[in-house]
């Protein structure tokens, strides 16, 4: 056991360390990630700014929910970079030098690259929901916890989209996008919707338990709401990891040049 | 090669050339199904999220101008992501043709990079139109629950969002080619993305903004882009129209300008830095 | 156990799905899809010992990639046993992955924006290689390989001959008991190939492990194993020491010789078996069928001919024996 966590710590630190070595390159990332999740609020503060509420979702609700998804995001991508490309890495046959080598394959293909835009959504998730007025001091043990949360739905969801290359063909840019339309349902406010569609949004979609559910962890701390939110992200970690793991016996490796980077 | 006089290409040969590359891009397009079904599947989604915000919006107040509704503003939506969502993301072959060298490669060949690039992503475009104008306008017909108020708007759409969909993509290029001077085009797309939805009023119609807001975004190419497109589902005036057609033009008109310098001083430096 | 590799009637197959061009087709294929069955590997039966150093020679799409990637744990087969040093890879491949090392030509596993240097630390943990035995060896492959100027390079700066260079390296650190090398001089200049045979060669002699080299380079093949085994549309075809390989398959010597004339005027009807390769000015290649006619035979009666300046007598290229093989396979139909 103590031998797999310090195979992990040191694949991190040289992931991390293969981010920061284009200097320019990571600190544009940081930036404009940082930009990116600011203008993009700004739609959200204009239309606040004209309707005060929605639903009884308010500014400071929206502030919470997007700066929780964002960290949460943020973490994923830092320390599990390699679930963006994940069907284009097994479609490439990139998992080859991996399968060789005696450490668990998703370990490996997941925790071995580090994205640099994820530090700027973590900073400015944190910013935000520290503009929320939701953090005080001692709740930062929750804000922790609802990012780790997050962060551990959003490296599952992964996974598990990723894992679709091993099926079909020509999945990359779709499983991709599908990562990144997770993200981008997590960020409506779900008092939006009722029915059917809220079902979908907390199932097909873990957009809930990207957002929802951590996010209002910070608003009103509830011992239901932490074990319906852990009961989730395990639930879709346990799905991820069993779908992952067939994965294998029906990879077809490749016979192209590939760089690890 | 300086020895030899090599025949001057025939005027025609270029064009067939060009016209050889959206070719091309049409048929790679035939090839991707699960993109189509994902560029569709998020179009329905986004478009029925954004029905009930605007349903509930509307529901608990109302906005001045009559020709405001929960379903215009569905419709609104549904033509900015028309072109949005059909708009090859060029900006991604660019710069990895960039990274990869490709570009020097291409830099020999009669038709220009730049122009061979275009008409391949134009000929992607086209068919992207359609099935995403069908299924999606189709969509949004179920969702808004009918057409417009004033389906004149629509009928305008059609050029329009060509024009529209044509400048997002002379912008793409534009920032594709950034992958000249910068280590990482991503953040330069974002900004870029970030203009078309606030400035460009890509979810959120510009009528919504304070009126400040709104008369500088027209001041900029992403208001025709998008904003120009989406107001047809509120109808449309001889005003507004001709305003949308010349900004449409200038901008266009900019943006060539823009990618011909940009493209020759990036080269020039790709030569001169050698490999 | 001596045995390091064993494999019984392994087999691969993969499904490839067949589509009709056009629009039409496309629009069909959404339906049913035609699938098309491939047999990469047949039936493959082998057995290698503990210090062995075997070719795997084929043209592209023999076989050879895949079986590799079946015994390192990559692939799954589709029916079949393997056995690698008593385990069956692709099930019990972390057991397995701590004693071997793989080396891809196509595929690096030095992480490509770091230096080497990076990489073996990384390696060292992922092999739970005590910091000493990693200092020792790493030293010694320095020396050896030659890549102390190149530790501290970004991947990305060095020539593909010295970036193998240090993807050896890479695969030796834990000091693993098998080597597969897959293609590993693919697309090197043939001084880097050179050295990177014999780097391989001297370090299996070294320490006694096995090595299993797929190539289409038949020099990787004559320069760094002592057995080869021909793969042909996923069948064996052959699995011979080189040395036999040369005297039973071909009973054939290549002679090279100068002449001060600018033609070489040489009566073949009197010499059967011999037959006129090339002709260049002062240079002809002949080959000789040593049952018909001795290469003594050829020699005198070539100094007979023309004013010699150089002679050279030799085997005949591996491509060329390679070459019989198959065509001699695709007469009979059958694997020898």
């Amino acid at each position: 056991m103590t031998s797999e966590l310090r195979f992990l710590a040191a694949l991190v630190e040289t992931n991390v360390k293969a981010c920061l070595a284009l200097r320019g390159a990571f600190w544009l990332q940081v930036a404009g990630m940082a930009l990116n999740n600011a203008l993009f609020f700004v739609m959200w503060w204009i239309l606040f700014d004209r309707f005060e509420e929605i639903r009884g979702w308010r500014l400071e609700d929206m502030l919470s929910l997007y700066g929780v998804v964002a960290a949460g995001f943020g973490l994923a991508v830092v320390l599990g970079g390699g679930i963006r490309d994940l069907a284009r890495t097994i479609s490439d046959g990139d998992l080859d030098p991996m399968l060789t080598q005696p450490r668990s394959v998703v370990v490996q293909a997941v925790a071995g690259r580090s994205l640099a835009t994820g530090w700027g959504d973590f900073a400015s998730g944190v910013v935000m929901v520290g503009l929320s007025g939701y953090l005080a001091p001692d709740r930062v043990p929750v804000l922790i916890l609802a990012i780790v949360l997050s962060a551990s739905t959003v490296v599952a969801t992964g996974v598990l989209l990723g894992s679709a290359a091993f099926w079909a063909s020509r999945v990359e840019s779709l499983a991709r996008m599908a990562l990144e339309y997770s993200i981008t349902f997590s960020l409506y406010p779900p008092t939006l919707f009722h029915g059917p569609m809220r079902i979908v949004l907390f199932t097909l979609v873990p957009a809930g338990f990207i957002g929802y559910l951590p996010a209002s962890l910070l608003r009103e701390f509830e011992w239901t709401t932490l074990g319906l939110a852990i009961c989730g992200v395990s639930a879709y970690g346990s799905v991820a990891a069993f779908v992952f793991g067939r994965g294998p016996r029906m990879y077809a490796s490749g016979s192209r040049f590939g760089v690890r980077v | 090669m300086s020895g030899a006089t090599a025949a001057a290409p025939s005027p025609g040969h270029a064009l067939r050339a060009t016209f050889a590359f959206a070719q091309l891009g049409a048929r790679q397009e035939r090839a991707g199904f699960a993109a189509w079904a994902g560029r569709l599947g998020f179009y329905c989604v986004i478009l029925l999220i954004f029905s009930r915000l605007w349903d509930v919006i509307f529901a608990e107040r109302l906005l001045d101008d009559p020709r405001f509704s929960a379903s215009a503003f569905v419709w609104y939506l549904a033509l900015t992501e028309w072109a949005t969502l059909s708009t090859p993301q060029i900006w991604m072959d660019i710069e990895a043709d960039v990274r990869s060298g490709d570009v020097a490669q291409r830099l020999c060949r009669p038709v220009s990079y730049v122009v061979g690039k275009l008409a391949e992503a134009a000929g992607a475009l086209l068919p992207r139109l359609v099935v995403l104008g069908g299924g999606g306008l189709g969509f949004a017909a179920i969702v808004a629950g009918g057409l417009p108020q004033d389906p004149r708007g629509l009928v305008w759409a059609i050029p329009i969002v060509v024009f529209a969909a044509l400048l997002q993509l002379l912008s793409f290029t534009i920032v594709g080619l950034t992958a000249l001077w910068l280590d990482e085009v991503g953040p330069v797309y974002w900004i870029w993305q970030k203009g078309m939805f606030l400035l460009g009023g890509l979810m959120v119609p510009l009528a919504i903004y304070p009126d400040v807001v709104r008369e500088v975004a027209w001041w900029t190419p992403f208001a025709p882009m998008l904003n120009g497109l989406g107001r047809l589902a509120f109808g449309a005036t001889t005003e507004e129209l001709v305003q949308t057609f010349v900004a449409l033009a200038f901008w266009i008109a900019v943006a060539c300008v823009v990618l011909s310098w940009q493209f020759r001083r990036g080269v020039r430096g790709l030569e001169t830095g050698g490999g | 156990m001596d045995r390091a590799i064993e494999l019984d009637r392994l087999t691969k197959t993969y499904r490839v799905r067949e589509r009709a061009p056009g629009l039409r087709g496309a629009i069909r294929a959404l339906g049913r899809g035609s699938w098309r069955e491939v047999v990469a590997v047949r039936d493959l039966d082998l057995a290698i010992d503990r210090g062995e150093r075997v070719a795997f020679v084929g043209p592209n799409g023999a076989g050879k990639s895949t079986t590799i990637k079946m015994l390192s744990g990559i692939l799954h087969p589709t029916s079949g046993h393997a056995s690698v040093l008593g385990f069956a890879p692709w099930r019990e491949r972390q057991r397995l992955g701590f004693r071997i090392g793989t080396i891809f030509g196509q595929r690096t596993q030095l992480w490509y924006h770091l230096p080497p240097r990076d990489t073996f630390e990384l390696l060292r943990h992922v092999y739970d290689v005590s910091a000493s035995d990693h200092a020792t060896r790493l030293d010694r492959y320095v020396e050896r390989f030659e890549i102390g100027a190149l530790l501290d390079q970004p991947v990305r700066q060095l020539s593909l001959g010295q970036r193998m260079r240090c993807e050896i390296v890479a695969a030796l650190l834990h000091a693993p008991e098998i080597l597969f090398l897959d293609e590993p001089t693919i697309g090197l200049d043939v001084d880097a190939k050179a050295v990177i045979r014999d780097l391989v060669r001297e370090e299996s002699e070294r320490a006694g492990r096995t090595l299993l080299f797929t190539s289409h380079d038949t020099g990787d093949m004559e320069e760094v194993c002592d057995r080869v085994v021909v793969i042909h549309e996923g069948r064996l075809l052959l699995d011979e020491s080189i040395a036999s390989l040369r005297r039973t398959f071909i009973g054939r010597k290549r002679v090279t010789v100068h002449t001060g004339e600018e033609v070489l005027n040489l009566d073949c009807g009197v010499l059967p078996g011999v037959e006129i390769k090339d002709r260049q000015p002062h240079r002809t290649t002949l080959e000789v069928e040593l049952a018909r006619t001795p290469v003594e035979r050829l020699v005198s009666a070539l100094a007979r001919s023309a004013r010699l300046t150089d002679l050279s007598v030799e085997d005949p290229p591996m491509d060329e024996i390679v070459r019989a093989i198959y065509r001699r396979s695709s007469a009979t139909g059958v694997a020898s």
